[in-house]
Order: C-alpha cells, then sequence, then structure tokens
C-alpha cells in the first residue's frame, strides 16, 4: 500500500456525460491542461439514456423569457432565480455548439428545427432527435472530445476530494480495471458525477448513478440543497422484471399517448381534466400511485399507455426506441397498450452552486444532475440534457479562470492514505457483508418510505433504517480479493455513496412540512407560501445539518 | 427450469488459460442475458467480470456472443428451448477479463478515420437533408458489427472495421463535413466489403442501421 500514481492537471473534471465533456470541451479551449475522469466506457454515460428532447427557444413565439419562465412555475418558485435566467438565455447558443460537434437535430421541410411540447410549453422547447436525443447529444460530445485531443481515463472511480485548508487540490480513486490507486494533483475541479436513481428500487437510471458526487461533496465541505426533491417519471417500463422503470419518454405523451387504467377509464379526466396526460410529472405521477393504489391497475400493478391508435409509421417516426425497448420483451405496441408505472428519474437538488457553478468551496465547482438549484421543486422534461450544457461551458470558463491564477498545492498525504485505506479495507477485512444484500435494503427502505407519497412515520422510520444500514455497511466485504474488475469493491464503495445521499434525503424530506413539487407529503398536503424557501445540508464534524434559506432571486 | 449456461472465463492480467465455466441458472419467463450474468455474479460467483449500465439497449456497453451470434445482453431474452447455452465476450476484440473485452485497438483504428465532422462548411441542414445522415447517427459504437465480421477483422488486417465504416457513411452523408470521406474509404478497403457482408451485417447491428446502404454509398 501507499503506493499510488499522481498525474498532473490544471482542471480534473469527474464524470463524462453531457455536463462533464462539456466542461472539459470548453476548459480546453484556454489553453490549460484538461483532463477527464468516466466511471463508464467513454460515451456510454446515463446522459446517453435521455430520450424525448431538450429545452430551447430556437424557434418562435418561444423566448428564452418563456423558458425561463416556465421552467420556475414548473419548479413550484424555489429554483434559484440567477441560474434559470442564464439557462434560458444561452440555451440556444449551446444547441448551435451541440450541431457544430456533429449533432443534428430533427428539422421541418423548411431547414427550422422540428419541435414539440411538453408539460406547459404553450410554445413549443424541445428539440430532439427521434427519442433517442441524449445518445446523439453523447456521441457529438464525444467525438468533439476526441477532435480536441482531450485526455480521459474511463472506467475509473473517484472515491473523495482531496482538500487542504478548505480549497480542492485534487481526487483519489482507483481504475476499476484493476484497482490501481491513482491520485490527481489539480487547481480546480469539476464535479459531473450525474445523480444517484440507484438508491431506489425502481430506477429509469443507468447503474453509474449511485450519488458519488453528493457524499463526495459533502465530506469536502460543499453544500447540498433541494435534496427532497426527488422526481419520478410516470411512464417507467412494468411489463418484465428486467426491464423494470426503464425509460418511456414524455414525447409518447405530448404526440397523442393515452393514459388508461385497468378498466380502461382515461383517468387522467378525473385528475387533471385540463391538462390530461400532460400534466406535469409530479402531478402524473401521483395519479397513477392513486389509481394503481385504488385497484385500478394491472397484474402488474401498473397502468396502461396507448400508443395502438397510432398508424406503425408515426410510432417509428416518433418514437423509434421505445418501439424496440417493448419489441424486446415481446410486445408489439403498434397494436397492444405498453404497461407503465412510475420511476426514480431525476435529483432535482444537488450540490449549491451559482450560475457560474461555483460552490462554496475554492476550486470546487459542480455541473449536471449532481449540481442542484435550476429545477427547484419539479423537473420540465427537456431540461436536464439541457441545462447540464450551460452550466457545463459556465463552469469549464470558471475553472480555467481560477486555476491560471494559482499554483498547484501541497497534497494532503494523510489523508491520501486513510482513503487508500478505507478502500481496500472492503477486500482485506476477514469476514463481512455481502455488499449487495446491503443496498437491497437500502433500494426497498427508498422505494417504499421516501416514494412519490411521504409521511413523518414513513420518513422517520427510513432515517433510522438508513442509519442502522451505515453501522451495517462498515462491515461490508468483497467476496473476492482479486484486483482484476472487482465489482464487489466498487459495490461497497458506491453503497456507501448511495447511503450518505439517502441520508440527506431523508433529512430535508422531514424538515420540509408541506407539499410542494415533488415532494409529497400526506401529513401536510398543501404548498405553503412561507415554505417558497430552500434546504440546504452541510456535513458538520461528521453530522447532517440542514438549514433553510431564502431562494436565490 | 434451469439453463445450463457456459461462460468464457479469462483473465488477462494473469494471463490464465482460456476455461469455459458452468452454470446452472433458473429460468424465468422474459429472462434476459443480463439477467443470467448478473444472476451468476449475485449469486454463484463474484468474480464474473462483465460490462451493462442502462438496460435500454443505448448505452453500447453490453455486447456479448449468445451462443455464437452478437447481441446486446440487456436487450435479448433468453431462448428456454435451448439446454445449453454459451456465452462468450465480442468477437474480434482482445479479452480484458471474461466477458469484458479490450476496447483500446479497436479505438486506435477508430481514430484514423478521424471521427468527427471536420473541415465544417456552414450548411442549411433541412429534413431532408437531416434524414440523410440519419440511419448512420443511430450508432452506439457497441462493437456489435465488428463481432460479427470475421472476414474482415480476421483475414483483412489494414481494412477498416464496419464501425468505423458507418462511422464514415454518417459524415459523408452530412452536407457541413468537408473531409473527402469517399476517399478515405477507398484508402481503407471499403472494396473488401461485399454487398453479401453488408446484408448479414444489417441483422447482427441491434440499432437496425443498413450497413448494407453504407457500403453501396462508399463504393459509389
Amino acid at each position: 500500500m501507499k503506493i499510488y500514481k499522481i498525474i498532473k492537471t490544471d482542471i480534473l473534471v469527474i464524470g463524462a456525460g453531457g455536463a462533464g465533456i462539456r466542461a472539459a470541451i470548453e476548459a480546453k479551449k484556454s489553453g490549460l491542461s484538461v483532463f477527464l475522469l468516466g466511471k463508464e466506457v467513454l460515451g456510454c454515460a446515463h446522459t446517453g439514456m435521455a430520450m424525448g428532447g431538450m429545452n430551447a427557444a430556437m424557434v418562435k413565439p418561444a423566448t428564452p423569457e418563456f423558458h425561463a419562465q416556465i421552467t420556475i412555475e414548473g419548479g413550484y418558485f424555489i429554483n434559484n432565480y440567477k441560474m434559470v435566467k442564464v439557462f434560458g438565455e444561452e440555451m440556444p447558443a449551446r444547441i448551435y455548439d451541440l450541431e457544430s460537434y456533429g449533432v443534428i437535430f430533427d428539422r421541418l421541410d423548411s431547414g427550422e428545427f422540428y419541435t414539440w411540447a411538453g408539460p406547459k410549453q404553450k410554445h413549443p422547447l424541445n428539440v430532439c432527435v427521434g427519442d433517442y436525443t441524449g445518445r446523439e447529444m453523447m456521441q457529438g460530445l464525444v467525438d468533439e472530445a476526441r477532435k480536441l485531443k482531450i485526455k480521459y481515463t474511463d472506467e475509473f472511480f473517484v472515491s473523495k476530494l482531496l482538500t487542504v485548508k478548505g480549497q480542492v487540490v485534487g481526487a483519489i480513486g482507483i481504475n476499476i480495471r484493476n484497482a490501481e490507486t491513482v491520485v490527481f494533483q489539480a487547481k480546480s475541479v469539476i464535479l459531473a458525477s450525474g445523480g444517484a436513481g440507484r438508491m431506489y428500487k425502481v430506477t429509469t437510471n443507468a447503474m453509474s448513478n449511485t450519488g458519488d458526487g453528493y457524499a463526495m461533496a459533502l465530506d469536502a465541505g460543499a453544500e447540498l440543497i433541494d435534496m427532497e426533491m426527488v422526481q419520478f417519471h410516470p411512464t417507467g417500463m412494468a411489463n418484465t422484471p428486467s426491464t423494470l422503470g426503464v425509460l418511456v419518454t414524455e414525447k409518447t405523451r405530448a404526440h397523442g399517448g393515452i393514459l388508461r387504467n385497468r378498466l380502461g377509464e382515461r383517468f387522467m379526466s378525473k385528475y387533471y381534466p385540463k391538462e390530461m396526460e400532460l400534466a406535469k410529472r409530479d402531478e402524473v405521477s401521483r395519479s397513477i400511485y392513486t389509481e394503481v393504489a385504488a385497484g385500478l391497475g394491472t397484474k402488474n400493478n401498473s397502468v396502461y399507455l396507448h400508443v395502438d391508435h397510432w398508424t406503425r409509421d408515426k410510432i417509428l417516426e416518433i418514437i423509434p426506441d421505445v418501439y424496440e425497448q417493448y419489441k424486446n420483451t415481446g410486445v408489439d405496441i403498434s397494436r397492444e397498450p405498453m404497461e407503465i408505472y412510475p420511476s426514480m428519474h431525476h435529483m432535482m437538488g444537488g450540490v449549491k452552486i451559482n450560475e457560474w457553478g461555483e460552490t462554496i468551496i475554492p476550486g470546487l465547482y459542480a455541473v449536471g444532475e449532481v449540481a442542484g438549484g435550476v429545477h427547484g421543486a419539479n423537473r420540465l422534461g427537456g431540461n436536464s440534457i439541457a441545462e447540464g450544457q450551460v452550466f457545463g461551458r459556465r463552469a469549464g470558463i470558471a475553472a480555467a479562470k481560477f486555476s491560471k491564477k494559482i499554483k498547484y498545492s501541497q497534497l494532503p498525504k494523510e489523508e491520501m492514505e486513510k482513503e487508500q485505506t478505507r478502500i481496500f479495507s472492503f477486500i482485506n477485512r476477514k469476514t463481512g457483508i455481502i455488499p449487495h444484500k446491503v443496498e437491497d435494503k437500502l433500494k426497498q427502505i427508498m422505494w417504499d418510505k421516501v416514494g412519490i407519497f411521504r409521511d413523518e412515520k414513513k420518513l422517520i422510520e427510513a432515517k433510522k433504517a438508513i442509519a442502522k444500514l451505515k453501522i451495517e455497511s462498515k462491515k461490508m466485504k468483497t467476496r473476492t480479493s482479486l484486483k482484476e474488475r472487482n465489482r464487489d469493491l466498487q459495490d461497497c464503495l458506491e453503497i456507501e455513496n448511495m447511503l450518505k445521499t439517502a441520508e440527506s434525503v431523508v433529512d430535508a424530506a422531514i424538515l420540509r412540512k408541506e407539499s410542494r413539487g415533488a415532494h409529497s407529503r400526506t401529513d401536510f398536503p398543501k404548498a405553503l407560501e412561507e415554505w417558497r424557501k430552500n434546504i440546504v445540508v452541510k456535513n458538520k464534524n461528521g453530522k447532517l445539518v440542514a438549514n433553510i434559506i431564502d431562494v436565490i432571486k | 427450469m434451469k439453463i445450463k449456461f457456459l461462460i468464457y472465463r479469462y483473465n488477462s492480467a494473469k494471463k490464465s488459460k482460456l476455461k469455459y465455466d458452468s452454470f446452472d441458472v433458473p429460468y424465468s419467463k422474459g429472462m434476459t442475458v443480463l439477467d443470467v450474468v448478473t444472476y451468476i455474479y449475485k449469486h454463484i460467483d463474484s468474480t464474473l467480470a462483465f460490462r451493462y449500465e442502462c438496460r435500454q439497449g443505448i448505452c453500447g456497453t453490453c455486447g456479448v456472443m449468445l451462443n455464437k451470434k452478437p447481441v446486446l445482453s440487456c436487450s435479448t431474452q433468453i431462448d428456454s428451448t435451448i439446454q445449453t447455452q454459451m456465452i462468450e465476450p465480442l468477437a474480434n476484440f482482445p479479452v480484458e477479463k471474461d466477458l469484458i473485452v479490450n476496447l483500446e485497438p479497436v479505438l486506435k483504428r477508430y481514430e484514423k478515420i478521424k471521427p468527427y465532422l471536420d473541415k465544417v462548411h456552414k450548411v442549411i441542414i433541412t429534413k431532408k437533408k437531416s434524414n440523410e445522415s440519419k440511419a448512420f447517427r443511430k450508432c452506439i459504437e457497441c462493437g456489435c458489427c465488428i463481432a460479427g465480421a470475421p472476414e474482415i477483422t480476421q483475414s483483412e488486417k489494414g481494412c477498416m472495421d464496419p464501425m468505423s465504416l458507418v462511422k464514415i457513411a454518417r459524415y459523408v452523408t452530412d452536407p457541413r463535413d468537408g473531409l473527402d470521406r469517399k476517399a478515405m474509404a477507398k484508402k481503407a478497403g471499403i472494396d473488401k466489403y461485399s454487398d453479401e457482408l453488408g446484408k448479414k451485417l444489417n441483422l447482427v447491428c441491434p440499432r437496425g442501421i443498413p450497413i448494407d446502404e453504407a457500403i453501396k454509398l462508399l463504393k459509389q
């Protein structure tokens, strides 16, 4: 032990999804050295799973102001207004950037962008590439990163941010291929490590989304905001266990997909007769939950989403991948309905940043799903992969500016050794618990008690159960001591991160005694004026402390 | 009911001897290849190495050979009528460990064809122009086509692999790209690709890319 490779780079980007690669591209333009790390094979990050589209005021009468306005309304007025403003303003330019990287968004005959309207979009804002917008966007970003020869290591797991006197100086982690420890010494670090879907039993998320960034940011002393705001996408696949929770895009409902219960009733008319299927995500998710809880679901505890009244050509043009996803499970959606149920989809909350991606830690920036603020209490469809482009670029600029002003700091040797010991303790201890058993328990707790509807009793139970699991997790032990591709080792590190993330979600959820957006409390069913506030969570001497702050305007 | 799976086992770091381990896995309706390997990892052998991310057939990281055919393991269901089945890493790649292949040699070859928009022209893109490249833009770099083309990757050293071919087709149909991609394709060995091979690869591609059309286009 105590052997590690040290790589120096002016700017380190942790996470190679849409926001991370965008940040790396921008940072690279500064002429400084940039190093990009991804947990999965380059190009395979969760961003690629985004389907329907991304919002930008590309076609009149939509304007950046309109985009900002509905983002705030959709977020129930607790978004960071400053971030939302620059988001709306800068999105069109980011769309053109993506096209310069190779992406081609769908067009009309005239050459104008094809746009479609998601919830709240009186004027359509979604530009798209079929129903695989995220994948084409990732391909463009990866192509550009290759063109710029950005240095990267993929399949690398960062386990800790390194700080000295409250400033970030790099990060430490292991190569997933062979468990080699590597230290990155950096002048600034951009955290773009994505969300935490895997802590829920049913999720649309890729397996990499384990809350690593939230946990590492907390440990480094950064603040998390809006962690209680967890989005459930109304339509996750529900017909086979293998594909449970896999995303069915909102584009389906926006183009005339119809929801029905077991009895064939178009049940949205009971809940949101005006908006129907295109009510906001939190609203549709609650409606489906209520239908199934009332015994009106299918035998798979789901409801039906119909496109079987569309022509086959329309299906193949608008939602080709949804068609394939069901075909692979033996369902032809042009002939029979899809079975769907809400699926944990997105963390609105995350590391608290300003409109330049800056955290309260000098040198540390956060962008993409790991950051919070722009979405408030509910994210509009099409805003996620979009905002990562705006704030990815901004953080790239800010980190370069910061890095140009400073020299490398000394690395915290003791902290590094301690972290290496922690990592390998999961291999070295003689006996212990199988990691995925801890994970399975956490997933169930989060799904049952910190889900679409919450109340004090369930949340307190979750808090206690997670505290117990945290103690149990200290005894996790890998079933093999092999260094090559030790999945159990990665699981151990990820489970610790999921537990820390879950803890912050539960603490914030207990504190917010009202219902707003994705946070629905059956014991406090109304939205309260005095709760137009944000909850900020911070680590103080190993304990989470939650504070209430005014919305940033 | 249980199905017997023979799984390819190898560790390049230890230069271990290649072997096939046999695992009996309980079958359930709708079970995918990914479910099989996950079951083995969780319940039988925690040293089994495999990649996956999305379960949605879109990330392109879970390609394997199922009974000698390249497939994405998350989107391929098990045929319960076959008693003994075989899961191996993608063919025509060096193997890193078990079902995980080393992507480096392929990415090195890929670099040679400049897999990015280059020498950019400013052009207005209409629906018609956008549609010309659309099918080729669906590539997720999963490598299934490479695994399905031994006649190129094994016999025609120095010739571009089908993944590179699709990428060239993607940029040759993009009016903004300013490189002479057809000359590039010729130099990279497009003539080694027959129409039959193209048709065969169409069936291999999990994204349904018409690779035969890409070949025709680049030969023009």
